[in-house]
C-alpha cells in the first residue's frame, strides 16, 4: 500500500499537487500557507511577530506544576469558590457554584452563536488570569433538543498555552473556560506545567537549517497517512488524491520523557478518492538531532 | 439515601409507580463486541474493537473498584456470539451499563450483529440498565431528534450515547518519523484510550458522565487528527430527594459520581413516545458523515 500512496503521491506531485514541492520548509512557515494559529489574546501583536521565530534551540524539561498551591490566590482571581485538583492530569479546576447549570434542560438560553462565547472567555481571562500567555483555540458547544425546541446548553472555549513565542502542542498546558447558557463562566481548568531548560545537552544540539524539501515533507505525509489509514476502518486500500498544507506554525511538541521540543507544526489535509478526508498535524523538529543523516 | 420522582417525569412513569431502591452501589455490565472478521455483510472489519472493549472494561472495573462500587461483566458476547438474538432477547436487567461495539449505519439508528441482522430494532436497556454506550459509526441522525427511532429505543436506560457522525479508529504515531527514532518509540495515541479518559474523568468526580464521555471523544479523536460528533439520548425530569432538595430539569445523561439520582427511575419503565427526552450532541472538529 506503500508503494501505491506513493505513486499517487509522486504523480500528485509532478502534475496536480497543491503542496508546492519546489518550495522548502521555510517557505511553509514564512507565510505561504495560512497559519493555522488562530487566534492572539496579547494585544499590540500579530501573526506575523509570533511567526518570526526568534526561540533558542533550547529544550525544556516539563514539571509538574505548581498549582495546587496558587488555591487560594487562583479562588479570588476568578471569583469561584469551588477548587478541585486532577493530579493525574495536573489540571486545577474551578467551579461556581452554578457550574450544574450547564447540565440542566435550561429555561432560556441568551447566547445564541459560538462566538458569544468566545469573547465572554477572552475577557474572563484578560480580566482574571492576565498573567496566563494564551491564545484562542476553538469553542466546543453541546446543543439540546427537546420536542418543543433546540437550543444551546453550553459551551467550552479552548485556549492553548504560549511558549517562548511558540504554541504548545497537544494537551501539554491549557485553559479552557465554560459557560453556560445565560453566559455565566461556571468552570475554568488550568493546566500549566513548568518549563525548566535542559541545560546539559545544550552544546550538542544544532539548529536545522530550515531546507528540509517538501517533497520530504510529502514522504511524512505519506507515511503518516499509511500508519493512520491502516489502522482505521480497514479502509487501507483507499488512496489519496490530493494533499495540502492547510496551516503551519511554530511549536513545541512533548517528547517522551517529558522532554519539550521545538518543532515546526503542520496540519495537512488528504483528499482521499472516495471523497473522504482528514487533517493530520505533522511536526517537524527544529533541532538537527531529530533528523536522519 | 432515598429519592422519588416529582413532578415533570411522572407523566412518562406514571404508570409504573415511583422508584425507590437508592443510590446503586453497581456497575454491573453488558458487553457485545464484533471485529466482524470474515463476515459476510460488513464491508469493513474493527481490527481495533477488542482493544476498545478491553480499555472500556479495564477502566470501569479500576474506576469502580476504587469507589468502592461492585463491579461484574454479567454478560459477555464476542464475534460469533454476539448475534442479533444475543442482544434484543437477552434479558438486560441484571446490567447497569451496556456496551456495544460494533457498525452503525448512516444516521438510521440501525445495528450490525455478526450474523448480519441489520436492524433498528434493538431493545437497549433493561429494568436495571442506566447507561448504554453504542459505538457505533453514525448512529444517531446528524441534527435530528430522537424520536424518530422506535420507541423500543430505550426501554428503561436512563439515557444512550453514542455518535452522530463517524467515528474513528486509529493508532497514531504523534510526531511522524522522528519521534519513534528519538522518542523511544512511545509516541503512539490510540483510540481504545478513550474510554480510559472518560472513565478517570468521570471518577475523578469533576466530571459529570456527559461531560467525562464528550470531552474524552473529543481529546480523542484530536490526538488522532479527527472529527467527530458526539451525541446523547437522555431522559429528563424535575425531582426532590427525602431532604427536599429538588433538582430542575435534571439530565440523566450527566450523573456524577455520587450519582444521587440515578436510582430513581423503576424498574421495568419505558416511557411512552419519548415525552421527556432530549438529545444532547457536541462537534468536535470536522466530523465524517
Amino acid at each position: 500500500m506503500k508503494t501505491n500512496i506513493f505513486i499517487v503521491l509522486f504523480s500528485i506531485a509532478c502534475f496536480s499537487s497543491p503542496i508546492k514541492i519546489n518550495k522548502n520548509v521555510s517557505d511553509f512557515i514564512n507565510g505561504i500557507t495560512t497559519s493555522h494559529r488562530s487566534g492572539l489574546l496579547v494585544p499590540g501583536k500579530n501573526q506575523e511577530d509570533i511567526l518570526k521565530w526568534k526561540t533558542s534551540i533550547i529544550e525544556y524539561g516539563i514539571v509538574k506544576s505548581s498549582i495546587e498551591k496558587q488555591k487560594d490566590s487562583l479562588i479570588k482571581n476568578c471569583n469561584m469558590p469551588i477548587f478541585a485538583y486532577d493530579s493525574k492530569r495536573d489540571v486545577a479546576i474551578l467551579k461556581s457554584e452554578n457550574d450544574e447549570t450547564r447540565f440542566r434542560v435550561p429555561s432560556k438560553s441568551l447566547i445564541s452563536n459560538k462566538d458569544e462565547f468566545k469573547s465572554i472567555a477572552e475577557k474572563f481571562i484578560l480580566k482574571n488570569l492576565p498573567k496566563y500567555s494564551v491564545e484562542y483555540n476553538s469553542t466546543d458547544v453541546t446543543t439540546i433538543t427537546t420536542k418543543e425546541k433546540t437550543s444551546i446548553l453550553n459551551g467550552t472555549v479552548n485556549f492553548r498555552r504560549i511558549f517562548m513565542e511558540g504554541i504548545i502542542l497537544g494537551n501539554v498546558s491549557f485553559i479552557k473556560v465554560a459557560i453556560n447558557s445565560l453566559g455565566e463562566v461556571t468552570n475554568v481548568e488550568i493546566c500549566w506545567p513548568e518549563f525548566i531548560e535542559i541545560k546539559n545537552n545544550r552544546s550538542s544540539l544544532k539548529e536545522e537549517d530550515n531546507t528540509i524539501p517538501a517533497t520530504k515533507l510529502l514522504s511524512i505525509v505519506s507515511d503518516d497517512y499509511s500508519d493512520i489509514n491502516s489502522m482505521t476502518d480497514g479502509k487501507d486500500d483507499t488512496p489519496l488524491s490530493s494533499a495540502e498544507i492547510i496551516g503551519s506554525a511554530r511549536g513545541w511538541f512533548k517528547m517522551d520523557g517529558n522532554i519539550l521540543t521545538p518543532v515546526y507544526s503542520f496540519i495537512v489535509k488528504g483528499n482521499l478518492v472516495n471523497g473522504e478526508s482528514y487533517n493530520e498535524t505533522t511536526n517537524i523538529p527544529v533541532l538537527k538531532k531529530y533528523h536522519p543523516k | 439515601m432515598r429519592f422519588k420522582i416529582l413532578l415533570v417525569l411522572s407523566a412518562a412513569f406514571s404508570c409504573f409507580g415511583w422508584g425507590s431502591f437508592g443510590s446503586p452501589q453497581y456497575f454491573w455490565t453488558g458487553a457485545w463486541l464484533s471485529t466482524y472478521s470474515g463476515v459476510s455483510c460488513s464491508s469493513d472489519d474493527l481490527p481495533r474493537a477488542t482493544a476498545h472493549k478491553a480499555k472500556f472494561l479495564n477502566a470501569l472495573s479500576s474506576g469502580a473498584s476504587a469507589n468502592g462500587r461492585s463491579y461484574l461483566l454479567q454478560l459477555n458476547y464476542e464475534n460469533s456470539t454476539m448475534t442479533y438474538a444475543s442482544f434484543a432477547s437477552t434479558d438486560k436487567n441484571s446490567c447497569d451499563v451496556v456496551f456495544w461495539t460494533g457498525h452503525g449505519d448512516e444516521g438510521s439508528g440501525k445495528l450490525l450483529s455478526n450474523d448480519c441482522y441489520h436492524e433498528r430494532y434493538f431493545p437497549f436497556g433493561g429494568s436495571y440498565t442506566k447507561w448504554v454506550f453504542l459505538e457505533a459509526c453514525h448512529f444517531f441522525q446528524y441534527n435530528k431528534n430522537p424520536w424518530s427511532y422506535d420507541d423500543s429505543l430505550m426501554n428503561g436506560a436512563h439515557c444512550v450515547y453514542s455518535f452522530a457522525s463517524n467515528y474513528k479508529w486509529f493508532k497514531h504515531q504523534t510526531g511522524s518519523w522522528w519521534c519513534c527514532t528519538f522518542g523511544g518509540c512511545k509516541c503512539f495515541s490510540y483510540s481504545d484510550d478513550r474510554w480510559t479518559y472518560m472513565w478517570e474523568r468521570f471518577f475523578s468526580g469533576n466530571y459529570n458522565l456527559w461531560g467525562a464521555y464528550s470531552s474524552a471523544m473529543g481529546d480523542s479523536h484530536a490526538e488522532g487528527g479527527y472529527g467527530v460528533e458526539v451525541a446523547a439520548v437522555t431522559l429528563y425530569g424535575t425531582l426532590q430527594d427525602d431532604n427536599g432538595h429538588t433538582e430542575y430539569n435534571y439530565l440523566f445523561a450527566c450523573p456524577t459520581k455520587d450519582w444521587a439520582y440515578e436510582g430513581l427511575i423503576y424498574p421495568g419503565s419505558n416511557p411512552d413516545g419519548y415525552l421527556n427526552a432530549a438529545f444532547l450532541d457536541e462537534v468536535f472538529g470536522t466530523p465524517s458523515y
